[in-house]
């Protein structure tokens, strides 16, 4: 099918995004199909208040929970291989005596002089590219479909502890990321 | 090397308040953690820098995924 111009230059990063958060790429192309429809056919009422990508991604949104909610269970997510207490390089980060190892924390200011707001994005979405897959999922469940923590342990089988750590860790595992990123546009 | 009077700033430790940064993502800090955290912020250099870290990140991290700026 062919897409309107203005959405079809988005298709590939929406697929990136669904895939990251399905972890199933089939599942991620019908999320993406019907989120293409949705705004094909709505595309009239598209008022331009907020940039075409954000719209899009909040379609996308609706799509992978009702995929969610309407009990069409995503691909199961399948936390067995990581140990909690695993390291994941946030060991590194902090000294024994719970301080920050000042070497990890990198330069205060963002680069953005530097770096225009796109490389910024692009330097954020490579950073969670990096995150391992099936905390990275968890982390979406929260971070882009606004789930609560409750309903993610629900959804998960985590208990609430559990998903606060690895929710944690991914987000210090983005920051240690994309503090590396500035730097390295110095 | 960290100045004890900073590690323990607000009664809590840089890893403290780097968890409360981020749980303040999922809930709302009750008035002793937001106390704690502020104090620790406040005297506290790399934390500070952390924080401002976050803080970028967080509002790039809206913006990749399409919410809406949030309203100080």
């Amino acid at each position: 099918m062919e897409w309107p111009a203005e959405l079809a230059t988005h298709r590939d990063f929406l697929r990136r995004l669904a895939v990251m958060q399905m972890g199933n790429p089939f599942e991620a192309d019908d999320a993406v199909q019907e989120t293409l429809i949705a705004a094909a056919l709505g595309l009239r009422g598209y008022s331009g208040a907020v940039p075409m990508r954000a719209w899009l991604v909040g379609i996308l949104r609706h799509k992978i929970v009702d995929v969610i909610r309407s009990r069409r269970r995503m691909t199961s997510i399948d936390m067995s291989g990581y140990e909690l207490d695993e390291h994941l390089g946030i060991g590194d980060m902090f000294s024994a005596d719970g301080a920050w190892q000042p070497e990890t924390l990198g330069i205060a200011e963002c680069p953005a002089d530097t770096l225009g707001r796109q490389q910024l994005l692009d330097l954020v979405e490579l950073c969670m590219q990096a995150l391992p897959p099936e905390p990275a999922r968890i982390f979406l469940m929260r971070e882009y479909l606004g789930m609560e923590t409750s309903e993610i342990a629900a959804e998960t089988e985590l208990s609430p502890g559990n998903l606060r750590v690895i929710l944690h860790r991914a987000r210090l595992r983005l920051r240690a990321c994309v503090v590396r990123g500035w730097g390295e546009t110095r | 090397m960290t100045d004890p009077s900073d590690l323990l700033a607000g009664g809590i430790r840089c890893h403290d308040a780097a968890w409360l940064v981020c749980d303040a993502r999922d809930r709302s800090l009750d008035d002793t953690e937001r106390h704690a955290l502020d104090t620790h912020l406040a005297r506290c250099p790399h934390c500070k820098v952390a924080g401002q870290q976050f803080t970028t990140l967080f509002s790039l991290l809206d913006e990749y995924l399409g919410k809406p700026p949030v309203r100080e």
